[in-house]
């Protein structure tokens, strides 16, 4: 073998990943903005969602973040939406709360889970996350003695969604002064 | 050159990737939970496959013979990101829905196949028609297979409710085994009506 | 604790080929025998974990120090493909007998989607480097485990009539939607 042979095909390859490295840098640069403006608009259409009245959020990122609690924004209007992740079913289920100065849960939403379809799943449905609205204290299922009624047959999806709302109250009831 | 009508109708009915080739099945067996799923996943594989199929055909004579594989799968590659960061930044939601799916298009064999045993072959005009045709084929492939079973597994079509409520739903249609069981019924009843003719 | 978790999770509850549908292309194609499921698992639980390292130290080491994250797939694609080729070349001369076992399996094993999506998720799920190492080891043995069973089924299957239909591709496939469903049977057993 001659060393032409070896080293132009080791060329004509290293170009064309040159190529194409450098269009994917155009592409990324070009759709960087759109990209963060999208991950924006969701996250703030989440917020209003939990807490109408919120105002604008601001992320507190210095603050303790205790069990599966993934980011903590305090509202304007002095309420706090947190964003938890406990394990469900088929691993976390992305939970985003809001919690008023008072104390009480303004509104909840599973953003985003791997539960199973039909089932689980449900607890994306207003039937089960408008009951979370306006309880505070102690968060359970009708199961285990509290006043969620559960999706059907997804009892741990519920505990879960309970288990991450329980997390916020208990953040907020912990430090919601501090800030 | 070939006729285009005949390069689009080889990839939708004699060479159909799902039902005839039995290829790229990774992503028709996983997204296909529901017809947009389905069809969302169908083009954007599509629009890969023709980009790619183009671009490996102008490089036909100049990609050495030794490394060619290597660089039709640069080529793709890079399409597929491009894609990906589009779906990322104007279509939010079907990213969320497909996933880890996306960037698996790059070993979606179905690709591949068509650089090494078409684009790799012919003229870039062909290429693109062979793209059209195989993609188009695939996606139908992919968005019956979502109808199906988002109307067992759910009661709806395309999001809409077309079942009454009292009537029961197989869950199990749109959970990983539903996958298997509806394209093996699909293509007994294709084999069966071939068998007949 | 959780690291064994994280292998018997990716084994049994998060079983790739049975749950999230990642390698199944040489899970149909080269399951008609047991022998040959068995050699083709084998050859993926060695690559598979391999390409997973390799693949995690080029992403914290080069490719995310230098800003240009947006390459992974290239990157990953590129990575995988080599180490096929070097572990084939490696093999012929260090160890005959088991290149003689696994050859065959190797080129096969570029194109198993498995292998890259492993790379993938870790990257997404921001694994360190001894999760993603487990990750992909506990991923490649059920890819293995499910393909051997499934070879085992097929293997009874073929000595039996089964309707003109469903000869081929569609009989497999009702056999693999029935194991899917034993396999469902684990999901939830684990909370990661």
């Amino acid at each position: 073998m001659n060393m032409k042979e070896v080293v132009k095909p080791a060329v004509v390859l290293l170009i064309i990943a040159g190529i194409a490295a450098a269009l994917l840098g155009v592409v990324s640069e070009v759709t960087k903005a759109p990209i963060a403006a999208q991950t924006e608009k969701t996250l703030n259409e989440g917020m209003m969602a939990v807490m109408p009245d919120g105002g604008s959020f601001t992320e507190i990122t210095d603050a303790e973040k205790t069990g599966t609690i993934q980011a903590i924004y305090k509202a304007e209007n002095g309420g706090f939406v947190i964003t938890t992740a406990p394990g469900g079913f088929g691993g976390a289920v992305n939970t985003m709360v809001g919690i008023g100065e008072d104390g009480v849960i303004t509104g909840l939403r599973v953003t985003s889970h791997s539960e199973t379809p039909g089932l689980g799943a449900k607890s994306t449905d207003p039937s089960f996350y408008e009951q979370f609205a306006g309880k505070s204290g102690t968060l359970a299922v009708t199961k285990d003695g509290g006043e969620i009624v559960p999706i059907t047959s997804s009892t741990i999806t519920s505990r879960a969604v309970c288990s991450g709302a329980q997390e916020a109250l208990d953040w907020v009831a912990a430090n919601g002064g501090a800030y | 050159m070939a006729n285009p009508l005949k390069l689009i109708k080889n990839g939708i009915v004699n060479e159909n990737p799902t039902f005839v080739q039995v290829i790229g099945m990774c992503p028709t067996l996983a997204v296909t939970s529901s017809a947009i799923n389905g069809i969302g996943m169908g083009l954007s594989t599509t629009a890969v496959l023709i980009f790619a199929n183009i671009f490996v055909s102008l490089l036909r004579k100049v990609i050495p013979d030794t490394v060619r594989i290597p660089c039709f799968i640069v080529v793709i590659a890079t399409f597929v990101t491009i894609i990906e960061f589009a779906l990322k930044a104007y279509l939010p939601a079907l990213n969320a829905s497909l996933g880890l799916y996306i960037p698996l298009i790059v070993v979606n064999c179905l690709i591949l196949a068509r650089a090494e045993a078409f684009a790799s072959k012919n003229g870039p005009v062909a290429a693109a028609f062979d793209g059209i045709g195989m993609g188009l084929g695939f996606t139908i492939g992919l968005g019956v297979l979502g109808l199906v079973r988002e109307f067992i597994g759910a009661g709806t079509l395309f999001d809409i409710t077309v079942l009454p409520e009292a009537f029961p739903r197989t869950l199990l249609f749109v959970m990983a085994p539903g996958a298997f069981f509806t394209l093996a019924c699909l293509m007994a009843a294709l084999n069966h009506f071939r068998n007949k003719n | 604790m959780n690291l064994i978790l994280l292998v018997l999770a990716g084994i049994f509850v998060n079983n790739y080929v049975l749950s999230q549908f990642l390698g199944i292309c040489p899970f149909l194609g080269v399951s008609k025998k047991v022998d040959t499921a068995a050699g083709m698992g084998m050859a993926v639980i060695f690559v598979m974990s391999l390409a997973a390292a390799v693949a995690w130290l080029v992403y914290a080491f080069i490719l995310e120090p230098l800003g240009i994250t947006y390459l992974y797939n290239i990157a990953f694609i590129l990575v995988i493909a080599s180490l096929v080729q070097f572990v084939e070349m490696f093999l012929k001369k260090a160890a005959p007998a088991l290149y003689q076992a696994l050859g065959v399996f190797l080129p096969l094993i570029t194109t198993n989607c498995a292998v890259l999506g492993v790379a993938v998720l870790n990257m997404q799920k921001d694994y360190n480097f001894i999760q993603a190492v487990l990750n992909a080891l506990g991923g490649a043995i059920g890819f293995a485990l499910a393909i051997v069973l499934f070879a085992g089924i097929r293997e009874r299957i073929a000595d039996n009539d089964t309707p003109k239909a469903f000869d081929g591709f569609p009989m497999a496939l009702l056999t693999a939607g029935l194991m899917s469903i034993a396999f469902l049977g684990f999901s939830g057993l684990i909370k990661l």
